[in-house]
C-alpha cells in the first residue's frame, strides 16, 4: 500500500471575472478611511424538513445490528466501532461546446464507505494512519471504501452487499490491528499520547431524502445555446459550458447509535475557455456559478453576458504583457484573498496533519502563538448557508463521520486557537468539531468547509487602494499588484519538501504609483506561509465568496472560502512556465450561417 | 425495439460497394465537415518540414447503454452518447514518414450533426496532429542521416485503392428498461444459492456510427450495434480459495437470447461453483492439455490475432516462419471478413471496409499447416507489402494495427470428441503420468473450467490455476484437432483481443466484435500453475437470508 498523498492539492475555480476593467467601481464607498469591522450578511442554513427512515437506512440499521451481534462472539479481536456511510446521488451532467452537445447523462448511484475499528479508542487498527510507522510500512490505511450498492430499494440485495463488505473489512481490520501492535513494540517513545479515536455523542437526525427535479431537455437546449456564444470570439480555441446538477441523500449508521439521513442538492454551471498568446503561452479562464437548484441560475441573457465577459478577458490576456518577477506590495481582492487563505493557511490547520510526523507541522506547536496580525480572526463554519445571498458550497450539517458540524475558531486576534478536527484527536484537542470529510469512496480526514477570514477592522475600497499606492511610494516600487481572480493552486504540507505554496492567479493588474492599472499575464504567486501571513497590513470592508472543489487525501469535496480584500506589504511573484508550441498554423474554419445545417 | 434493431443489424452488414454510393441521405453534414476541413490539411506547413502527404479523419459516434444488477437488484444503469475524433496525418513520403495521432486534452467533442462545431474541433485536432508528425519526422530524418540504411526495412506506408462506401445506419434504439429487467431477472437466480458471495450481471449495448475520409478520396459511413453480456458469480472453496466463474454472450440487439436460457446459464454457474467448492485443486500441472472447442477458440484468438500480423511485427519471429509448418498438416486458417455465418450461427466480425478506408479481404493465413499469409493494414511488413483491409484503430492516440475479423480454423482430418479423449489418454500413458487435463471453458476473468481425465477414463471436475501464457510457436505442440467446430465471439480494440464486457463510452466506438470458428485441439505439452498464497478465512458470519419475491 502506498502512503497517503503528502501533497495537499487544491484545484479550485473562481467566479465572476470582470472583463477588461481597468479599475473596479468605487461609486458607493465613502472616501474617508474607517477602521470598523467588515459587514457581512452571514446566514445560517435553513433547518431541513424531517422525514421517515428510507429503506436503505432500515437495511443499514438491521445489518449493523446483525454484524455487531455476530462479531461479538468471534475469537479474534473484536470490533468496537462500525459505521456505514452510503452516499446516494442522482446527477445530471450536460456539456456543450460551440452549440453542439458533448455529453448529456443522468446517473444514479449508491456508494458504501465502511469504517471498522478493532481494539479500543486509545489504540486501534488506525493507529499508524497519521504516524510514521516503525518497521514495515503498509498499515496506514484501514476501512473499505467505494463499494457500489444496489440502487433498487431491495433490502435483501442491499444487506447481502453490506454483509460481504463488513466481512472483508473485519478481516482486514483484525490483521491490521495485530500488525499495529507489533509495530508498537518497535516504536520509540514519543510525547504523543493522543488516542486514536475521539468519543462523540451519537447523532440522530432523519431529514427527508432529496430528489433531483430537472428538465434535461430544457437544459440541453440552454447549455447548447449558451455554448454558442463563444463563437463570437475568434481567439478562443477550446470552450465549453458544463452543467452539473445533483441531488442526493447521505445515510450514516454507526454501532454507537448514530443514525443520520441527510439530503443535499447542488447545481454548478461552469463556463471555460482556452486561448494561446502569440508567444505560445497557454491561457485558460473559467467562470463558475454555484446554486442549490438549477432554477436559481441567472437567466440566459445574464449568462450569455458572462460568457462574453470571460471570452473578452481571455482575449485581453492574450495581448497583455507578461509579468516580470517582482517583490512588492499587493492587494488581493476578496475572492483571491479567500483562495490564498484556503491554500496558505487552511490546509495547514487540518488536525490530522499535526499528528503526522511526515507533515511540515507548520502550526503544530503554535497554539496560543501569534501567527498573523492582531486584527485578524479566522474561523471555519460549515453551518453558514450563504453570505450576502451567495450560496456556500462548503455548507453541511453533519460531517462524514456522523458528527454535527460546528464553527471552529482557528485564529483569534492573530493567535492560533484551534484546528479543524475530525474524530482523529491531536495533542490538546480530544474532540471532533465536525470537519471529518471525504469524497464518497475515500477515507475521512479533517478538511475545510466554509473558511472565513474576518478582520476586526476594514478599510473602504478607496482607502485600501490609497493604502496600496502609499505602500508603493514608500517602498520606492514602480508599481504594485492587484489580484482579482485566482483559479487554484497547490500547497505542499509535507516536511520532505519545501514548506511552500503556489497559487495561479489568472487576472492580475499592475497598479502604478499614479493609480493607473494594466492587465498582465503569466503570474505565479509564491511564498512561505508564516512569512506571508505576517505581511498582511490591512483589509477591506466587504466580504467576497469563493466556491470550489478542493482535492486532498480524502478526495474532492465542496468548499467555500470568504474574505474581504487584503493588503500585503510584500508578495513575491514568479514568471509562469512558458509553453513552446505555436498557435494554430491555419486560421479557424469559416463559420457558416447557423452551424447545424 | 426488436424490429428497429434487426434493421440496424442488417444495415450493419458489410456495404462492400466500392466506388458506389449505397442508399442513404444525399449529403451527410458530418462527412461534409470532415471532407471540407480535410481539404485544408495540405496547407499545413512549418519551416523546414513538408506539408502532410496523406491525412485521414475517422469520426466515431457511439450510443451506449450500460446496466448491471446483483441478487435481483439494479446496481448501475446509464446511457450516453459521445463522439470520438481520430485524425491521422503523415509527413514525409511512403518510404519514410512520421504519423501524427494527437491525444487530445479535451476528450469530449460535440456529438450532434453540427457542421461548424465539428470543423472547429477537427481544425484544433489537425493542428496538433501535424505538429506532432512534423516533430517526429524531423527527428527521424536526423537519425537516418546518422545511420546506415537497413535494406530490409519495410517502407512506412503503402497506397491502397480508395473505397467509397456510404450506408447510413438506421438510428439505433435499445429498450433500457428491458435490459434493466433482464439484468435483474438473471441475477435474481443467485438469491436461491446460499454459497454465492457476490455476483454481477451486466449488459452493455453500443451502437456505433463510423465515418472515414482520407486525402486518397476514400469516404466511408457505416454502423453496427452489439450487446455484450457478462454473468459473474463468486464463492469460497472449503479451503478458503476464492473462486469465480463468468459466462459471456455477445449478440446483435435483435438476437437477444431468451431470458430463460440466460437464467439457466446463471443456474449452471451457481451449480458449477457449488461443485468447485469441494473439487480437488490441481496446483501445478505439466503435460498434455485438451482444449474443448470453446476454449480452443479463445486460445486461437489470443495467440493468432496478436502475432499473425504484418504491420508492426517488430521481432520478426513470424516472418522467419513464413512458408514453414506451424500447425499439423491438413490445417487451414483463414480470416474472413466477408463471411456472415457459420453453420447457421452468426459471425460477428464481419467487416466491409477497415479503419484505414481499405476494402477488407479474406486472407489465407495457414494452408495445409504452413504459414502463408499475415493480417495487414497500410503499414507493410517484410513479407506482406500491401494492406488486406485489416487495419483497426484505437483511441488515445494509438496507431492503427491489424486485427482479426472472423478467424476460421479447419482440419481435414478432425477427430471425434471420444477419439480426442482417447488420444489424450495415450499421451498421458506415454508420459507415465496419472491423468490429463481437459479445459472446457476459458473466460479470462472467470477462471478456467477444467476436468482431470484419469488413465482409466474417469472424468472429474477440478480446480486449476491459470494457463501459462501460450506463444505462437507452441502451436507446434498441437498434435490433433477435433471434427466439430463451434463459434466463439470475442472483442478487439486496435487489433488486440479483449475480454467481452462493458467498455467506457469513450472507448466503445473503437471496440468491435470478432468471431473464431474452432475445433477442439490437443496440445502435447503445456503448463498450468496455481497462485501461491494464504487463503482468506470463510465468512465470519452467514450471508443474510433473502426475502421471498
Amino acid at each position: 500500500m502506498t502512503r497517503p498523498s503528502l501533497l495537499a492539492l487544491c484545484l479550485l475555480a473562481a467566479c465572476s471575472p470582470r472583463a477588461g476593467t481597468k479599475k473596479p467601481e468605487t461609486a458607493d464607498t465613502p472616501v474617508a478611511a474607517g477602521a470598523k469591522a467588515p459587514v457581512a450578511g452571514f446566514r445560517q442554513a435553513d433547518a431541513p424538513a424531517q422525514g421517515e427512515a428510507a429503506p436503505v437506512l432500515l437495511a443499514m440499521r438491521a445489518e449493523i445490528a446483525r454484524a455487531q451481534a455476530a462479531l461479538a462472539t468471534t475469537e479474534s479481536a473484536k470490533p468496537y466501532y462500525f459505521s456505514y456511510r452510503v452516499t446516494e446521488a442522482d446527477t445530471v451532467e450536460i456539456v456543450a461546446s460551440r452549440g453542439s452537445l458533448d455529453l448529456s447523462t443522468r446517473d444514479r448511484g449508491r456508494v458504501l464507505d465502511l469504517e471498522l475499528r478493532v481494539g479500543d479508542p486509545s489504540f486501534d487498527n488506525y493507529h499508524w494512519r497519521h504516524r510514521p510507522s516503525p518497521g514495515m510500512a503498509g498499515t496506514r490505511s484501514a476501512g473499505l471504501w467505494g463499494q457500489d450498492l444496489p440502487i433498487d430499494d431491495d433490502a435483501s440485495a442491499i444487506t447481502a452487499a453490506l454483509w460481504l463488505a463488513t466481512d472483508t473489512a473485519f478481516k482486514q481490520a483484525t490483521a491490521q490491528y495485530e500488525h499495529a501492535k507489533t509495530q508498537q513494540q518497535l516504536a520509540a517513545k514519543t510525547d504523543d499520547d493522543a488516542p486514536d479515536f475521539s468519543q462523540e455523542k451519537p447523532v440522530r437526525s432523519l431529514e427527508a431524502p432529496s430528489s433531483l427535479e430537472i428538465d434535461s431537455a430544457l437544459w440541453e437546449d440552454r447549455v447548447r445555446r449558451l455554448s454558442k456564444a463563444f463563437e463570437r470570439h475568434p481567439q478562443v480555441l477550446a470552450s465549453e459550458v458544463r452543467l452539473v446538477a445533483s441531488a442526493g441523500t447521505r445515510y450514516f449508521v454507526s454501532n454507537q447509535g448514530s443514525e443520520i439521513q441527510s439530503g443535499q442538492r447542488h447545481t454548478r454551471l461552469i463556463l471555460s475557455a482556452t486561448a494561446k498568446a502569440d508567444d505560445g503561452m497557454d491561457l485558460a479562464h473559467v467562470d463558475i456559478v454555484d446554486v442549490r437548484d438549477a432554477s436559481e441560475l441567472p437567466d440566459d441573457a445574464a449568462l450569455a453576458a458572462r460568457v462574453d465577459a470571460l471570452a473578452t478577458q481571455l482575449e485581453a490576456l492574450r495581448t497583455a504583457p507578461v509579468a516580470e518577477p517582482f517583490t512588492g506590495p499587493a492587494v488581493l481582492e476578496g475572492r483571491a484573498a479567500a483562495v490564498y487563505f484556503h491554500e496558505v493557511f487552511g490546509h495547514r490547520v487540518e488536525g490530522h496533519r499535526q499528528e503526522d510526523e511526515s507533515e511540515g507541522q507548520t502550526f503544530a506547536d503554535k497554539v496560543g502563538a501569534t501567527v498573523m496580525p492582531a486584527f485578524i480572526d479566522v474561523f471555519d463554519d460549515p453551518t453558514i448557508g450563504s453570505i450576502d445571498g451567495v450560496f456556500l458550497n462548503g455548507h453541511y450539517r453533519h460531517d462524514d463521520e456522523g458528527v454535527t458540524a460546528r464553527r471552529s475558531n482557528l485564529i483569534d486576534g492573530g493567535k492560533l486557537v484551534g484546528f479543524l478536527m475530525s474524530r482523529t484527536p491531536t495533542k490538546g484537542f480530544a474532540s471532533s468539531n465536525g470537519h471529518g470529510r471525504a469524497q464518497p469512496g475515500a477515507d475521512v480526514v479533517a478538511r475545510q468547509g466554509n473558511l472565513i477570514v474576518a478582520p476586526r477592522e476594514g478599510l473602504t475600497k478607496a482607502a485600501l487602494d490609497e493604502a496600496l499606492l502609499r505602500s508603493i511610494r514608500e517602498q520606492g516600487k514602480p508599481y504594485g499588484l492587484r489580484f482579482v481572480e485566482i483559479n487554484g493552486g497547490l500547497t505542499n504540507t509535507s516536511r520532505y519538501m519545501a514548506q511552500a505554496f503556489q497559487v495561479n492567479p489568472v487576472v492580475v493588474f499592475r497598479v502604478y504609483a499614479d493609480g493607473h492599472e494594466e492587465l498582465v499575464r503569466g503570474v505565479t504567486l509564491e511564498g512561505t506561509p508564516l512569512s506571508s501571513l505576517s505581511k498582511i497590513v490591512a483589509a477591506g470592508d466587504r466580504f467576497e465568496t469563493f466556491n470550489g472543489f478542493c482535492g486532498a487525501e480524502s478526495g474532492f469535496i465542496p468548499v467555500s472560502a470568504a474574505s474581504p480584500a487584503l493588503l500585503l506589504s510584500q508578495i513575491e511573484v514568479a514568471r509562469a512556465p512558458a509553453a513552446q508550441d505555436r498557435p494554430p498554423l491555419l486560421p479557424p474554419p469559416p463559420a457558416t450561417a447557423g452551424g447545424a445545417r | 425495439m426488436i424490429a428497429t434493431l434487426l434493421c440496424l443489424a442488417l444495415h450493419g452488414a458489410p456495404a462492400v460497394t466500392a466506388a458506389a454510393t449505397a442508399a442513404g441521405p444525399e449529403s451527410d453534414v458530418i462527412l461534409d465537415a470532415m471532407k471540407d476541413e480535410l481539404a485544408r490539411a495540405a496547407q499545413l506547413k512549418l519551416a523546414n518540414t513538408p506539408a502532410p502527404y496523406w491525412a485521414s479523419y475517422q469520426v466515431v459516434d457511439v450510443e451506449a447503454v450500460l446496466v448491471s444488477a446483483k441478487f435481483g437488484a439494479l446496481v448501475n444503469s446509464s446511457a450516453s452518447r459521445s463522439r470520438a475524433l481520430a485524425p491521422r496525418l503523415r509527413v514525409g513520403d511512403l518510404q519514410l514518414d512520421a504519423v501524427g495521432v494527437p491525444i487530445s486534452d479535451e476528450p469530449l467533442v460535440g456529438y450532434e450533426a453540427d457542421y461548424d462545431a465539428l470543423r472547429h474541433a477537427l481544425w484544433r485536432y489537425t493542428d496538433g496532429a501535424y505538429k506532432m508528425a512534423a516533430t517526429q519526422y524531423r527527428r527521424e530524418v536526423a537519425q537516418k542521416a546518422q545511420t546506415t540504411a537497413d535494406p530490409d526495412r519495410p517502407s512506412s506506408f503503402t497506397t491502397a485503392p480508395p473505397v467509397i462506401s456510404i450506408a447510413k445506419p438506421l438510428p439505433a434504439n435499445v429498450d433500457r428498461k428491458a435490459l434493466e429487467a433482464l439484468a435483474r431477472r438473471v441475477s435474481a437466480v443467485f438469491r436461491e444459492h446460499d454459497h454465492i458471495l457476490d455476483n454481477a450481471v451486466s449488459l452493455s449495448f453500443s451502437a456505433v456510427e463510423r465515418r472515414f475520409v482520407s486525402t486518397d478520396g476514400a469516404a466511408v459511413l457505416d454502423g453496427s450495434a452489439i450487446i455484450a453480456m457478462t454473468i459473474d458469480a463468486s464463492t469460497q472453496a472449503t479451503d478458503g480459495d476464492m473462486i469465480g466463474r463468468r459466462k459471456t454472450h455477445l449478440f446483435r440487439p435483435g438476437e437477444l437470447p431468451d431470458a430463460a436460457v440466460l437464467e439457466a446459464d446463471a443456474t449452471q454457474i451457481a451449480k458449477d461453483l457449488l461443485a468447485l467448492r469441494t473439487a480437488p485443486l490441481v496446483r501445478d500441472y505439466s503435460g498434455p492439455l485438451l482444449f474443448e472447442p470453446e476454449a480452443a477458440g479463445d486460445l486461437f484468438a489470443s495467440v493468432m490475432s496478436t502475432q499473425l500480423v504484418a504491420s508492426g511485427n517488430w521481432n520478426g519471429e513470424v516472418d522467419g516462419k513464413f512458408g514453414q509448418l506451424v500447425l499439423p498438416k491438413g490445417v487451414d486458417v483463414v480470416d474472413d471478413p466477408i463471411a456472415t455465418q457459420f453453420e447457421g450461427k452468426p459471425l460477428l466480425g464481419t467487416l466491409g471496409v477497415d479503419d484505414e478506408g481499405v476494402q477488407a479481404e479474406r486472407v489465407q493465413l495457414i494452408r495445409d499447416g504452413k504459414l502463408v499469409g499475415l493480417l495487414a493494414g497500410r503499414a507493410p511488413g517484410k513479407k506482406v507489402k500491401r494492406s488486406n483491409g485489416h487495419g483497426r484503430s484505437a483511441p488515445y492516440g494509438m496507431d492503427v494495427r491489424p486485427g482479426t475479423t472472423n478467424l476460421i480454423i479447419s482440419a481435414k482430418t478432425g477427430l471425434s470428441a471420444a477419439a480426442m479423449e482417447k488420444k489424450l489418454l495415450a499421451l498421458v500413458r506415454e508420459r507415465g503420468a496419472e491423468f490429463g487435463i481437459i479445459i472446457s471453458g476459458a473466460d479470462s476473468h472467470g477462471g478456467v473450467t477444467a476436468y482431470r481425465l484419469d488413465k482409466d477414463g474417469k472424468r472429474e471436475l477440478v480446480r486449476v490455476g491459470y494457463l501459462q501464457g501460450l506463444e505462437f510457436r507452441q502451436l507446434r505442440e498441437v498434435v490433433a484437432l477435433g471434427k466439430t467446430r463451434v463459434v466463439r465471439h470475442g472483442m478487439q480494440m486496435g487489433g488486440q483481443p479483449m475480454p467481452v464486457g462493458a467498455m467506457p463510452p469513450t472507448m466503445a466506438g473503437f471496440v468491435s466484435p470478432m468471431s473464431v470458428v474452432a475445433p477442439a485441439i490437443l496440445l502435447r505439452d503445456a503448463e498450468l500453475h496455481a497462485f501461491v498464497g494464504d487463503n482468506p478465512k470463510p465468512p465470519a458470519y452467514p450471508r443474510p437470508t433473502f426475502s421471498k419475491r
